[in-house]
């Protein structure tokens, strides 16, 4: 059992040695700084352009962690040979899978938390001397709020890597197919949601829509974006009820993706 | 090693040359607003989880364009900001910017009152909590557009929501019985002013000179 724990300590020390982990947590310092150089060119509302700012770096921050170093890593430990070192009697196969992704997981946290203590102080101190009208949904609150359940849908698409490393051969087919994962989350909600409007479904065959959706049910859902609109905007119709299920969409999501990948890495001939 | 540095410092010069002087990057003076070659659906697809952003830089282009209108007047330049806004409100339909540059610059320096009284009948049902964003839509078609009926429809919502101030209601009545003086509309407007950045004000402002010269 304390194998996993093992891994996960071992992956943690792999990612935060690493050169890329560390650029990444000194660019954290930049999102906060790109909010506030955004937010000054607005009259109102500043408070919500500086979170929208924060924000689309959240993006880059977990696009970058997940293709560059889960995914790289993962690749790496196939085409190297590495998880042969690692999945050794008394070690399982699930105990490499498991802390390896917790490990990316812990490494994710440093990361999303540096994030928010910098966006915290940086908002705190530049809206300080600001009246409220101007800030929209801005508070120490939702700022963190914004963060975290912003990266949480991130954790969705890590475990779309894993299933994705469980069959794929090597670094190419691993960036490939996870790039075209990333992408398809990213347009998929708002394609749907186009095509399901008036205008969209009268121009668009009633299959391909339907196809669409069981594609999407199979994509981990970027669906962050109508929780940021309402926090952004301080809007009390979002509910810890709304916040729950979401957590609870991606932890499901992210269960049923690392087990699928676990049933397949099983049958795997390493 | 000297070739080595020799042929560093020309590429160097060579690339901040054709940076400064090419035709083929970014310069200030070239590039100051962009006209929008989606249509709302593409863009929301584009935006992907990012909407309120891109509202944000639909936004930013707005305030370019407006300066190029100032520096142009007689352009078409009011319809782009028109699409623009309607973009941001579609992205984000609580951004309450796009509904003040459109009861400022767009019915006032734009001369596009109609169009602004769209925008903020949108934004009257997308932001249920507001007062102000209704008051002046109605506020506008009434003395813009000259539409009595929609400026009773809004301005008797504005009254009906929850922080509207008391004098929302008595001054929507005065308008609404064509009992209002022009002294009350200037004051209105003076006090619209007061809320627009010092850039934004042309517009009303030249609506109240033209409003003190129909009192003399």
């Amino acid at each position: 059992m304390k194998y996993w724990i093992n891994i996960t300590k071992l992956t943690w020390l792999e990612v935060v040695q690493g050169r890329v982990f560390q650029i990444l947590l000194a660019s954290t310092l930049l999102a906060p700084l790109f909010g506030a150089v955004l937010s000054s060119l607005f009259m109102m509302d500043i408070g919500k352009v500086y979170m929208d700012g924060v924000m689309a770096f959240v993006h880059f921050i977990s696009m970058a962690f997940i293709l560059f170093i889960a995914a790289s890593l993962l690749a790496r430990d196939i085409e190297q040979k590495v998880c042969y070192l690692l999945v050794v009697q008394p070690a399982s196969r699930e105990a490499y899978w498991i802390g390896r992704f917790f490990g990316f997981v812990l490494a994710y946290v440093l990361l999303v938390s540096l994030l928010v203590i910098e966006s915290v102080l940086l908002g705190e101190f530049i809206f300080s001397a600001k009246a409220a009208v101007y800030l929209a949904g801005y508070s120490w609150l939702n700022m963190s709020l914004l963060i975290f359940l912003h990266s949480f849908q991130y954790i969705s698409l890590l475990a779309l890597v894993f299933f994705i490393v469980s069959w794929a051969t090597g670094l190419a087919e691993i960036i490939f197919f996870s790039t075209m994962g990333l992408i398809l989350s990213w347009v998929f909600p708002q394609l749907l949601l186009v095509m399901g409007q008036s205008q969209g479904v009268e121009g668009a065959p009633v299959l391909l829509y339907q196809i669409f959706e069981w594609i999407y049910q199979l994509l981990p859902h970027l669906n962050g974006a109508n929780i940021a609109l309402l926090l952004t905007h301080g809007d009390e119709r979002l509910t810890v009820a709304d916040m729950s299920l979401y957590i609870m969409e991606h932890v499901g999501y992210a269960g049923v993706f690392l087990g699928l990948g676990i049933w397949l890495f099983r049958q795997r001939d390493l | 090693m000297l070739l080595y540095r020799l042929s560093f410092v020309v590429f160097m010069v060579m690339l901040l040359f054709a940076r400064s002087s090419g035709q083929g990057g970014y310069s200030a003076d070239k590039v100051v607003f962009t006209t929008s070659v989606f249509d709302t659906a593409t863009l929301q697809v584009v935006a992907g989880p990012l909407p309120g952003l891109v509202a944000d830089f639909k936004l930013l282009n707005v305030f370019s364009l407006f300066n190029e209108m100032q520096k142009h007047p007689q352009s078409d330049y009011g319809t782009y900001i028109y699409e623009d806004l309607t973009y941001a409100s579609d992205l984000d339909p609580k951004f309450h910017d796009v509904y003040r540059l459109a009861s400022s610059i767009l019915a006032f320096d734009a001369n596009m009152p109609e169009e602004a009284v769209m925008l903020l009948e949108k934004g009257t049902y997308s932001m249920p909590s507001r007062w102000d964003t209704p008051f002046l839509g109605g506020f506008i078609a009434f003395e813009q557009v000259g539409d009595a009926q929609k400026a009773f429809e809004l301005m008797n919502l504005a009254a009906t929501r929850e922080d509207a101030p008391p004098f929302t209601a008595l001054l929507a009545a005065r308008y609404l019985r064509n009992e209002s003086t022009v002294e009350e509309t200037i004051s209105f407007l003076q006090s619209l002013v007061q809320m627009m950045p010092e850039d934004y004000r042309a517009g009303i402002l030249s609506r109240i000179d033209e409003l003190k010269k129909e009192v003399k």
